[in-house]
């Protein structure tokens, strides 16, 4: 018995390495925890599939998850990529790693948000704003285009994320198709003339704009939310309202191409792209819905009232993996 | 003799499979990254002529080598002081001094933005190469203490002695104790070389660009895999060549025969205690408590979430991070001891060198090599368990643990072994007998320090984590992102009473379990 015990041991250990239930489901996102946990919580509350998830941040660049995917490819261990912007989504489904699913849940989202090969579908959305300190900046010295930030009264006062990564890249390569290549990065070469801060993440920039250490900030809704709910002296900014327009970040959520747990991912996609999730992440992070009439709370901002950038996210993806180069060296400079 | 070698044949067996799951990941992604279509990338290789990528070079050698001067050099001075002088609160200020090692080093970073932000120092000055060489001294500094201490612990005070019957303590300590130490001095030189080489956060939050941030843009924004892990076979080269003066000094130098029992621990009697005392306690309060404080501060300084529900949120990765720990680093202190008994008793260096490339590797790199490794059908037993973050820690711990077992391995007399064969005991009851108890320290050294690491990594770590398993660093850094400065700060406060709650249970059980009456001092 003495001598058995081992192999028993072994054996029993492999077994509860490999028993996987068909009740559940596997879910990366790059969707901050905090956010993304309750909504997967009340997915398996409402459907007893339990959700083993791996989360990400894209104070991390995301790199954890999407890295993991792509090298996941041959062998998915994924059921649903939940991303935080469209563009990882796009990287992946350029490497045929995502499938198409045509989620009847997402019958009420405009066009626009949606892959034309439904690799990926968009959902609750957030949007670049310039966030600003109020003790800092006086109104009538409030920007109102992206493009005011080369303005020498601004110079050393704004920081931005590092480019390379993040919703920062796709704003960049949103800029880049909306200008034009030429135009872009004439921009950049002044914001970078002007002293612009570099900061590691949006969190980052954040931060810098509550504490003074800089007067404003290019970041998303959610990070000018959270620092509105922690009290600091902030105010947020839709920029370039009469111009070409403000950038709105859809989450999405994207099928794996022959993931282990199909139908359960397929479930899961149905329920992210919602009614109830919307209304969720319009609660807890002020992310905007894409369907029309969710009911939000006051401080959540409506797409009705925000003069949209016109953008096809797809070609923003694209471009942003081609300019990917130029703004590494920009980073450095 | 035939014993001798059946046993060395297990050894191997057992190192050499180990060793098959550890660096093959790495070595297969290294080939293809180096052959491509059948010919080797010479472009990846010219890469690093460009003048950004050698400007990173540059920096990354700039701080590794700052860093860890400093730190030994503080370490020297901080293990003396705790080891072989009588100073006043020496075990209070010890664990005071490990704190920056038991914190994720992004979070001792924040927390030092935060101080400097807060104290008006200019951001030309915080964003620079010298707040990272500051930083990650503080962080290093204990760890280069904890190991040169156990070197100060193993000197016999016979020598010590003998010297001061007939010079001043000052030729002493440069021309005994100080070539004593050397192996603890190179080692702990080249831990903190390699780890500061490799270290990704702070010069990343303090836009220093270093060469590791180079190879993450690679992977990260380019996901040029092949680029990345050539670059890595670079990173890797530049510590294989820290090796060469350690192999030519060390190697075939004749260690004394300092082993413990029998031997006595000489300790000084400062003169003036206050100095020394009044220094340390400065050095610990600007570098361990202002940080410290800060994110205390900050994390009541709100209403709102309680510490308590902090604490609450993070039970259930406090958990899974304490067991797999410890499962880490048993097997980390195990293997380590396999292979330093197969390095030193076989003479058998190059397992070293195989595992200093491991080591070496950026942690991103060893993450994506165990997925593309161990993710295939038949592998995913492996893969989809705990099994891949053990395997994660052994690479990235594996040649810290050789170092430390090693070192105190070379240091054991062959006579005491010598005396028990020839007296017919067996190989495996001398080692049982004579060696095992002869390594207790450095084992408990090795488990300790292991530990921690594994407490704390999050590189690897969040690359391959299982689905459905909660690890503490990566709940943390996951949800440090949204989540308000208190909370952030509150979570790293949690963490950091967390490691000391099980580092004080270890030293109280290293107290009961390692009887020191033996040890005479004086």
């Amino acid at each position: 018995m003495t001598k058995a015990f081992p192999f028993l041991f072994i054996t029993f250990f492999l077994f509860a390495c490999t028993n996987k239930s068909n009740k559940e489901v596997v879910v990366y996102t790059s969707v901050d925890q905090v956010f993304s946990e309750p909504v997967l919580k009340e997915f398996e509350r409402q459907t007893g599939i339990k959700v083993n998830a791996v989360f990400d941040t894209e104070e991390t660049k995301s790199t954890g998850v999407l890295n993991r995917l792509i090298a996941e490819k041959n062998n998915p261990q994924c059921d649903v990529f939940w991303s935080g912007d469209p563009m990882r989504a796009d990287v992946l489904k350029q490497r045929g790693i995502t499938e198409t699913y045509r989620s009847p849940a997402a019958s009420g989202i405009n066009e626009v948000f949606i892959d034309k090969d439904y690799n990926w579908i968009g959902f609750s959305s957030r949007a670049r704003v310039l966030l600003i300190n109020t003790n800092l900046v006086k109104p009538q010295d409030i920007p109102s285009s992206i493009l005011d930030l080369t303005n020498e009264k601004y110079k050393g006062k704004f920081t931005i994320a590092n480019p390379l990564f993040g919703t920062t890249s796709f704003h960049i390569a949103a800029l880049f198709t909306a200008l034009g290549d030429e135009k872009a990065k004439q921009f950049m070469e002044d914001l970078k003339r002007n002293g612009v801060v570099i900061a590691s993440s949006n969190g980052d920039v954040k931060k810098k704009v509550a504490t003074g250490e800089v007067q404003m900030g290019l970041t998303d809704t959610d990070d000018a939310n959270e620092a509105i709910k922690e009290g600091a002296p902030v105010k947020a900014i839709f920029l370039d309202q009469n111009g070409f327009g403000n950038l709105i970040v859809p989450n999405t959520v994207s099928l794996i191409k022959n993931s282990p747990n199909n139908q359960n991912g397929k479930k899961v996609m149905d329920f992210l792209l919602s009614v109830e999730t919307e209304k969720m992440l319009a609660e807890s992070c002020a992310q905007m819905p894409l369907h029309k009439g969710v009911a939000v709370p006051s401080t959540v901002p409506s797409l009705d009232n925000i003069v949209p950038m016109k953008v096809n996210y797809a070609e923003v993806a694209q471009k942003s993996e081609q300019i990917k180069e130029y703004l590494k060296q920009w980073a450095r400079q | 003799m035939g014993k001798t070698i059946n046993s060395k044949t297990v050894l191997l067996l057992v190192a050499g499979l180990f060793l098959a799951a550890v660096v093959l990941p790495m070595g297969v992604l290294l080939f293809h990254a180096i052959f491509q279509k059948g010919s080797v990338a010479v472009e990846s290789f010219t890469s690093i002529f460009h003048k950004d990528v050698l400007q990173s070079i540059g920096n990354s050698l700039i701080i590794s080598t700052a860093v860890s001067m400093l730190s030994v050099l503080l370490g020297c001075c901080f293990a003396f002081l705790f080891s072989k002088a009588t100073l006043p609160f020496s075990k209070a200020l010890r664990l005071l001094l490990l704190l920056p090692l038991l914190l994720p080093s992004y979070v001792i970073c924040v927390a030092w933005n935060d101080v400097w932000v807060f104290a008006g120092v200019h951001k030309n000055l915080i964003y620079s190469l010298p707040a990272v060489v500051f930083i990650l001294t503080t962080i290093y500094t204990p760890l280069a203490a904890f190991i040169i201490q156990a070197g100060f612990k193993n000197i016999n005070a016979g020598m010590e002695e003998a010297g001061m019957m007939i010079t001043s303590f000052k030729q002493v300590f440069f021309k005994i104790v100080l070539p004593l130490l050397r192996p603890a001095l190179f080692s702990s030189f080249i831990l903190i070389f390699i780890l500061s080489l490799s270290e990704f956060a702070v010069p990343s939050f303090l836009s220093v660009p270093v060469f590791v941030t180079e190879i993450f843009t690679q992977f990260s924004a380019f996901y040029n895999y092949s680029l990345a892990a050539t670059q890595s076979l670079i990173l890797t080269a530049i510590c294989l060549l820290l090796l060469f003066p350690e192999r030519k000094y060390l190697t075939k130098e004749y260690f004394f025969p300092f082993g413990k029992k029998a031997f006595r621990f000489r300790m000084y009697e400062l003169r003036n205690k206050n100095v020394p005392l009044i220094l340390a306690m400065l050095y610990i309060i600007f570098t361990v408590l202002v940080p410290v404080v800060f994110l205390t501060s900050q994390t009541f300084s709100r209403a709102g979430t309680s510490f308590l529900e902090i604490v609450i949120m993070l039970l259930p990765s406090l958990k899974d991070s304490v067991l797999i720990a410890i499962a880490g680093a048993l097997i980390v202190t195990l293997f380590g001891l396999i292979f330093s008994w197969l390095t030193v008793q076989f003479k058998l260096k190059f397992l070293q060198t195989i595992l200093l490339f491991v080591f070496a590797v950026p942690a991103i790199v060893t993450g994506v090599s165990l997925i593309l490794f161990y993710n295939t059908p038949s592998l995913n037993f492996i893969y989809s368990s705990i099994l891949i973050i053990l395997i994660a820690f052994s690479a990235r711990f594996l040649f810290i643990s050789v170092k430390i077992i090693s070192d105190s391995l070379q240091q054991i007399p062959v006579s005491f072994t010598d005396a028990a064969y020839m007296m017919g005991a067996r190989p495996f009851y001398i080692f049982r007998k004579i060696t095992l108890p002869l390594l207790g320290e450095a084992l408990f050294t090795s488990f300790f320090i292991i530990l921690i690491f594994c407490l704390n990594e999050l590189s690897t770590v969040i690359m391959v984590y299982p689905p459905g398993i909660s690890l503490l660093p990566v709940t943390i850094f996951t949800r440090t992102a949204n989540a308000p400065q208190h909370i952030v700060s509150g979570m790293s406060l949690v963490a950091l009473m967390f490691t000391i709650v099980i580092l004080l249970c270890m030293l109280f059980g290293k107290k009961v379990l390692f009887n020191q009456q033996w040890r005479e001092s004086r």
